[in-house]
């Protein structure tokens, strides 16, 4: 079959969605009881359009209205106003729990998974899904005993014969282990040629490696929709503006932070995002201990990537407030969203204790892969005012 | 609109709808016996049951001067209101208990109701051999008219899924009627002649019992089974409404149901 590439398959325009809210209140002594239906906006002025051959992803935060995006465009659900217009046959991927029954064996599960999704000649495709599932032994047991990580892998090697225009998977790779990962991965991808394909993932790795397109939705608006890095860059300057805030902890003993400033090389103040190679923090404390105290950098997932020590020689003066500035050579970090904790060394637990905590974006437009996950050692300067 | 209730009717013969319909209904049965001993045994333990039941009630009221073949005659009677309930509880059912699929799947919702409706039909199945057992038992004679049973039993289908999809088109929002089945069931019972003759309704009220397709259909099958006078002329009016009714209800699910994957 011959395709046209620049053939629209989904074209969505100024799309908005409604959920009704009712919130009665109701007493048995008086008449006046009231009915206020109030509205809760799911999707407000929605526009994108996906050509063949695109694998979109969407992203965002939790109750953002992704599902409910999903579920219109699959057909599940109305809408209130705008066009919605799929040339295809569509089938959504939203719910493995719902699908399979536990009470019936993996066998009987694969044929009914097969003939939900329309997949034809299932009962031929046994042995191939059972053997890339790698659960051949496990397949005349009822699917209660599996793990969570089992029948995602059941799910998932059936679901790869669905033969359809458009696919919409709603976080459905999320229990599977690395191997079997590594190993469905390039299957999809094989069957999204020729396809449209719609992912909602948390895993932004996943999103870069598979999309060439992202939406970003926020509280039910269209924040970005833009090639997979613009839209990953947008968002997460948008989270790091307005859902993260910098925390001060309130038990500081015995470093009392006055004032932290952040500046780039040129001393200019940094609000959420930079791109200066070094990272200058300034610091207003007062000391009532010889103590050792440092920043630590987490990437957006919590995890730690480097930990930048008070060099050994750096004894500022105690129980005076002094100023302290710490250069940190940040130019081999990837872009994308960071943490910084000003914390205390608590060398007798071998703790830290965090006092002060920021936000920020680096923006060297690397294009490269977002989520710096490996460890780095930071080169930094402390310098006393 | 005409041609859309057709057209919304005609799906339901579709390859695809029957073919779900298929695997729902086997998903059902499986899933249903797979954790009891005894397995499809269990099936035929009902008929059997409620035929004990019988043998205690007719013997309790000494009622075989009035009615013929009093025992099978309130078999009937019984599997006529087993089968109703059936539907009329497990439609509702089907969609609460698949409803992450209802919410989360584009397949079409009607395939919910009607498995359960294949699945019921087995279970009818077993009934109505254990009433051959029971005319054999009896000798009473097999006559062509056991054909009739190819009409009947659609239409007691049909008569089910009616009352059923009503039943949860009203409460699918607010499930206050649900809590109301049993005496729905048991309203059903007292206008329909299961435990009486129809003759010992008073004349001013027999209009309604023609009313009622349940009767309809339990004086069928009686006619059937044990031979005893049916008037089909006067039934017709009432099953031809239900018929009518259904179509136009399977039409009013069709145009809901995406209302309903949001409410459920």
């Amino acid at each position: 079959m011959i395709y046209n590439e620049s053939e629209e398959i989904i074209i969505v325009k100024n799309l908005t969605k409604y959920y009704k809210n009712f919130s009665k209140s109701c007493s048995f002594s008086s008449n006046n009881s009231q009915n206020n239906e109030t509205y809760f906006k799911a999707l407000n002025n929605i526009t994108f359009s996906l050509k063949r051959g695109e694998v979109l992803g969407i992203t965002g935060p939790n109750a953002s209205g992704k599902t409910t995006l999903l579920k219109v465009l699959s057909g599940i659900i109305n809408y209130d106003s705008g066009i919605v217009n799929i040339y295809g046959k569509v089938v959504p991927f939203l719910t493995i729990s719902g699908i399979i029954d536990k009470n019936l064996n993996g066998l009987d599960n694969i044929i009914t998974i097969g003939n939900i999704f329309g997949i034809k000649n299932i009962k031929e495709k046994i042995n191939t899904i059972a053997c890339f599932s790698e659960l051949t032994d496990f397949l005349k047991m009822p699917l209660k005993f599996y793990s969570s990580g089992m029948i995602e892998r059941l799910f998932l090697s059936t679901i790869l014969h669905v033969n359809s225009d458009i696919l919409i998977f709603d976080e459905i790779f999320n229990f599977s282990d690395v191997h079997f990962k590594n190993k469905i991965l390039p299957e999809f991808t094989n069957v999204f040629k020729n396809k449209t394909a719609i992912i909602v993932s948390h895993d932004t790795e996943l999103l870069l490696n598979f999309c060439t397109k992202l939406l970003i939705l926020i509280n039910g608006n269209l924040i970005s929709f833009d090639i997979p890095y613009n839209a990953i860059s947008t968002y997460y300057q948008y989270i790091i503006q307005n859902f993260f805030k910098n925390t001060i902890s309130p038990n500081n003993f015995p470093l009392f932070l006055n004032e932290i400033e952040l500046y780039n090389a040129e001393i200019e103040p940094i609000n959420n995002s930079t791109n200066s190679k070094i990272l200058k923090i300034k610091l207003n404390v007062l000391l009532k201990k010889d103590i050792k105290f440092g920043f630590v950098l987490y990437n957006l997932f919590n995890q730690r990537l480097s930990l930048i020590l008070s060099p050994e020689n750096f004894k500022p003066k105690q129980n005076l407030k002094i100023n302290i500035i710490t250069e940190i050579d940040i130019s081999y970090l990837n872009d994308g969203a960071y943490k910084i904790d000003l914390v205390i060394i608590d060398q007798e637990k071998n703790k830290f204790k965090k006092i002060y905590s920021f936000y920020f974006y680096i923006d060297f437009e690397k294009k490269q892969p977002l989520i710096q996950t490996f460890s780095l050692k930071l080169n930094s300067n402390w310098l006393i005012h | 609109m005409i041609i859309q209730i057709i057209k919304n009717f005609l799906y339901l013969f579709s390859k695809d709808f029957l073919n779900l319909c298929m695997t729902f209904a086997y998903k059902d049965l499986k899933s249903k016996y797979s954790q009891t001993r005894f397995n499809f045994l269990l099936i035929i333990l009902q008929p059997i049951l409620t035929y004990f039941f019988n043998l205690l009630f007719s013997n309790l009221i000494r009622d075989e001067d009035l009615i013929p073949n009093y025992k099978i005659y309130l078999f009937l009677g019984f599997m006529t209101i087993y089968y109703i309930s059936f539907l009329l509880i497990y439609t509702g059912q089907s969609f609460i208990q698949n409803y992450e699929l209802i919410r989360k799947t584009n397949i079409p919702k009607l395939v919910f109701p009607f498995s359960k409706a294949i699945v019921g039909i087995i279970d009818l199945f077993f009934w109505i051999i254990f009433i051959f057992i029971l005319m054999l038992f009896f000798k009473l004679e097999f006559r062509i008219k056991i054909f009739f049973l190819f009409f009947v039993v659609p239409l007691h289908t049909i008569c089910g899924l009616t009352l059923g999809l009503i039943l949860f088109l009203i409460s699918y929002k607010h499930k206050d009627l649900y809590l109301f089945i049993p005496f729905i069931v048991s309203a059903i019972i007292l206008i329909t002649p299961v435990f009486y003759h129809p003759n010992l309704i008073p004349n001013n009220l027999k209009p309604f019992l023609f009313l009622n397709p349940i009767a309809g259909i339990l004086e069928f099958y009686r006619y059937i089974f044990i031979g005893t006078a049916y008037n089909f002329s006067k039934f017709i009016y009432s099953f031809l409404f239900m018929i009518i009714t259904f179509i136009f209800v399977i039409y009013l699910f069709q145009k809901k149901e995406k209302k309903i994957s949001e409410y459920i």
